[in-house]
């Protein structure tokens, strides 16, 4: 049995959480608070497993109320309606969150991750202190937490040279490294992930940051050279675009 | 290009409903079941359709042991999969301490123990079962490793990353080496026995074939490949990256001998089941079956895909074959195993004696044409500048009689090597200069020519490039450029105007898309359906369409922020869109949405929410006053390289009908709109999108209307 406290400030979104958690009896909801000193409180008295926490609450957000308690011994699954840029910073550092209304799939999904996981509270911490570091930095020092199968990589936006795929393998140039980051997962769900920075997707192979763009040499498609001095590929049909943008160079 | 295709034997396609761009890491048969490896998890064919068993991310492969079947992941844990768990092995802790830095390649099961090889921070790992206990078997830093076994023997293969890359084969008391031509270590591998006894090992490009004591034959694919498969009627079959599949007649290796299927996917596992029928499995585009009457089809294929041969560029004209090697860092082997590796220079062989194509071959050039004349050929030729097209036919001398593959350069104007296996070269319109051709000529066994066959050419300058004429031609120039550069300014205010108007209606045409889409009528209706659920206590369905509900208006929100959305978003938008129609209007359709194989729908790119109002006008001018079930098609073909063709089909009343029974403007609204938009979009980006119109007619009677949007990419 899993022990769960909801935190939300409004009445309606704790009792219908509180409903679609009924259907599972695994779950048990041990408290409900409405603002931060009422979560504090309900923490003091019992810990649960997890934490159902709304990130918009006046008298401080769902953040601060993390930051107060230091040290977090439980898991953490964030609920929202609509706050993108809170949604991004916690996407980078690879929480769990939920959008409001609640999908009753998209729950189940998040259950299913919280109970099939072991308990691993210091990984939740590192995540949560780079969630803390993102909301508090303007978006280039924001940072992405990348697994590879040597664990967890801290990376920041900024220095993320290019990424290049062979199908279902993703390889991560990073500034500063060597050998790039190679990870079993398509390029398509990192295009997603960094939609709004300063990256483009050059060709099927290649996703690229246009920060360390250093000279575009034309072609065909023509190629760039990045600045680690690499070579990518830029698929004919993208020339344009990719020319457009580079000249708009707002990024 | 892909130039012909053979007749196609048809492949039935199976996709998960609920996870339609699956990516199929393995598929096994056991037990009678088909069962298949995701990035979601474990998945099974059931009744005609894929379905999952279990979740569970990072699963590679499977293999079967004892008759019971194990699962690996990436990172090296092991699970038994038994009454539809799986069953976590009793060695994952200390295995996952082992393998912390690495990423697997293959793990096999021989003589009671798991063999583990890693790709990356190699090493492979004996988990003996008996003893119950795990040991490194050989360990070096960086070197790829694979694993397998034939029979008794147990093979490994290491891959030192040092100047030269080579394939130890140790089948045998002597063992015998293939050079590499690809140097990315961290790539994986793939070795298969063929039913003639002799092995074919994979490696990115390359597909090399020999047996225990010699190469036989080695080809480059065009894509990476993924993984090999030989069926039961010999024909071996090659799962490409990005490249379908090529399958080979039997183990000779000849293009002459192969044809390609499934365009450009990109296939990732084979398995061929108990009667024969092959299975594949792709990154994205769900799993197609071939079944055994339709593979005998294959057979009688004559016409054939051309592979065009890939070299990697990493062999240098300094290269040589080194005739002794020193003994070192010689990898662990067990009494009864057989190792073969992929080394470094490491142990004492005489290379000539095992391997009887190292003779560097000779090459020379042929014949040379001059604008399409003959020539005698020379190895210094004077020419005026209007003799500037040069055509050279090089050929080659070889020990044995393999085919022969080049490289070539024309200095003076190339900056690269040019690897081929034609035989003829052509520079067209040569600027005048000095140019010199080297080419120099590879054997099978990727032993290059000593030295090139080098031709020079001196072309000359034409007489209008003489000093006064040029000087003269430069004031003029001037004089022109001044009168242009008026005119070009002057038109450029003209145009700066127009495009800050154009702006200004963009701006204003994508509002009027978003206020389209949060069009009340349908927000109030749909609201109004939900509260119906609610009213008559179905609680269940009220949260499953609220919440859809408000995806579509997220989805909504966030499309109208872009100008170009991908296909993927494009299509989930619309499928969302529908699915809340047919709430509204009772299921009185029913829809499909089928997009082509051949199109990337993560890559693609088109202008966001530009069908959904083409889709309305179907249901709310075809369907909605149609008497019985309406249905609604939408369509994404890839009608040429760059040109997607989607068509909205519906089996409606037809336009002229629809004309006389509207009942509101509103939807004839949006489609002005988008007739708009369309227009914007081909005048600002110089784009060429085009719808048609089609009236459907049955027995002489309307039945539907058939839109087709053709949108560039």
């Amino acid at each position: 049995m899993f022990k769960a406290i909801i935190v939300d400030d409004e009445k309606g979104g704790r009792d219908n959480l509180e409903a679609l958690l009924k259907s599972f009896p695994n779950i048990s909801i041990i408290a409900k608070a409405g603002n931060i000193k009422e979560a504090q409180k309900a923490l003091e008295i019992d810990k649960p497993d997890v934490l159902f926490l709304d990130i918009e609450m006046p008298g401080g957000n769902g953040f601060d109320l993390l930051e107060k308690l230091g040290n977090i011994d439980f898991d953490v699954i964030f609920t929202t309606a609509y706050d993108h840029y809170a949604i991004k910073a916690i996407k980078y550092s690879a929480l769990d969150y939920l959008l409001k209304p609640i999908d009753p799939t998209d729950l189940e999904t998040a259950i299913k991750r919280f109970t099939n996981k072991l308990k691993d509270q210091p990984l939740t911490n590192t995540k949560l202190k780079t969630l803390f570091n993102n909301v508090s930095t303007e978006s280039a020092n924001q940072k992405i937490i990348i697994h590879d199968g040597e664990g967890l990589n801290f990376i920041r936006i900024k220095d993320i040279i290019r990424f290049h795929s062979e199908g279902s393998y993703t390889d991560i140039y990073i500034v500063g490294n060597q050998k790039p980051i190679f990870i079993s997962r398509p390029i398509n769900e990192y295009e997603d992930l960094l939609s709004n920075e300063a990256f483009y997707r050059i060709h099927r192979s290649h996703f690229i940051n246009l920060q360390h763009v250093k000279k575009y040499v034309k072609g065909d498609g023509g190629y760039v050279i990045m600045s680690d001095n690499s070579k990518v590929e830029v698929a004919r049909r993208k020339r344009n675009e990719f020319i457009q943008i580079l000249s708009s160079s707002t990024f | 290009m892909l130039s012909s295709y053979a007749q196609q034997p048809s492949f039935k396609n199976f996709k998960s409903n609920t996870s339609p761009y699956l990516q199929f890491n393995d598929v096994v048969i056991f037990q009678n079941n088909v069962l298949f490896i995701t990035n979601e998890g474990l998945f099974k064919f059931e009744k005609e359709a894929i379905v999952q068993v279990l979740q569970k991310e990072n699963l590679s492969k499977f293999i079967v042991v004892n008759k019971q079947l194990f699962i690996w992941s990436i990172f090296g844990e092991i699970y038994e999969f038994k009454n539809k768990k799986l069953h976590t092995f009793p060695f994952n802790t200390l295995l996952s301490k082992r393998l912390e830095n690495s990423i697997i390649n293959t793990m096999i099961y021989s003589d009671s123990s798991f063999y583990i090889s890693t790709i990356v921070g190699s090493q492979v790992i004996q988990v003996d079962l008996r003893t119950e206990t795990i040991k490194t078997l050989t360990q070096f830093r960086q070197n790829p490793y694979f694993i397998t076994q034939f029979g008794k023997k147990l093979i490994t293969g290491t891959n030192q990353n040092t100047t030269k890359n080579e394939l130890a084969i140790y089948l045998t008391e002597t063992p015998f080496f293939i050079p590499l031509a690809d140097e990315n270590s961290n790539s994986k591998s793939n070795i298969i026995q063929l039913k003639d006894n002799t092995y074919l090992f994979t490696k990115q490009h390359e597909v090399i074939r020999f047996n225990s004591s010699s190469l036989i034959n080695r080809i480059f694919s065009e894509k990476n490949i993924e993984a090999i498969h030989q069926d039961r009627e010999n024909k071996i079959w090659c799962a490409l990256n990005n490249g379908g599949i090529i399958v080979y007649a039997d183990g000779n290796l000849k293009e002459s001998n192969s044809t390609r299927y499934l365009g450009n996917q990109t296939v990732i596992s084979i398995a061929e089941d108990t009667l024969g029928n092959l299975w594949f499995g792709t990154s994205g585009n769900g799993v197609y079956l071939l079944e055994k009457n339709e593979i005998e089809s294959v057979n009688s294929n004559t016409i054939n895909y051309k592979t065009p041969h890939i070299f990697s560029n990493t062999n240098t004209e300094n290269e040589k074959i080194q005739s002794k090697f020193i003994i070192k860092n010689l990898p662990l082997i067990k009494e009864d195993a057989s190792f073969a590796a992929v080394s470094s220079p490491s142990r004492i062989i005489s290379i000539k004696e095992s391997f009887p194509d190292s003779i560097s071959p000779i090459v020379f050039v042929n014949s040379i044409k001059i604008n399409g004349i003959d020539t005698t050929t020379l190895s210094h030729y004077e020419l005026s500048y209007q003799f500037n097209s040069i055509e050279l036919t090089i050929s080659g001398v070889n020990s044995n009689k393999s085919d022969l593959q080049y490289k070539y350069i024309l200095e003076g104007k190339d900056v690269n090597w040019t690897y081929s296996v034609s035989t003829s070269v052509y520079y067209a319109s040569l600027q005048p200069g000095y140019y010199t051709f080297k080419v120099f000529a590879m054997n099978d066994s990727g032993i290059w020519s000593r030295t090139p066959a080098i031709v020079t050419f001196n072309i000359s300058q034409p007489f209008y490039a003489s000093i006064w004429f040029i000087l003269s031609g430069i004031l003029l120039l001037i004089v022109l450029l001044f009168i242009v550069l008026f005119f070009i300014n002057k038109q450029n205010q003209q145009k700066n105007k127009l495009l800050e108007e154009q702006k200004q209606k963009i701006l204003f045409s994508e509002l009027q898309v978003l206020r389209n889409q949060m069009n009340p009528h349908f927000i109030f209706n749909t609201l109004n359906s939900i509260q119906s659920f609610i009213t008559n206590n179905e609680s269940k369905d009220a949260v499953i369409y609220l919440s859809k509900f408000a995806k579509l208006m997220r989805a909504t929100l966030a499309n109208t922020k872009r100008q170009k959305i991908s296909l993927k978003d494009e299509i989930d938008t619309l499928r969302l869109y529908l699915e809340l129609e047919q709430l509204r209007l009772n299921n009185k359709f029913s829809y499909e949405i089928i997009v082509d194989d051949k199109i990337d729908i993560h890559y693609e790119q088109v202008p966001s929410m530009l069908i959904q109002p083409y889709v309305e006008n179907a249901i709310w001018h075809g369907i909605s006053t149609l008497e019985g079930k309406g249905i609604i098609r939408v369509q994404f073909l890839l009608e040429k390289e760059n040109l997607l063709k989607c068509i909205i089909e519906d089996n409606g009343i037809g336009r002229e009908q629809a004309m006389k029974t509207k009942k509101s403007t509103s939807t004839s609204f949006g489609m002005s709109i988008t007739k708009e938009r369309i227009e914007i979009l081909n005048s600002l980006e110089g784009s060429n999108l085009t719808i048609k119109v089609h009236d459907l007619t049955k027995n002489n009677k309307p039945a539907g209307t058939r839109i087709e949007l053709f949108l560039p990419i």
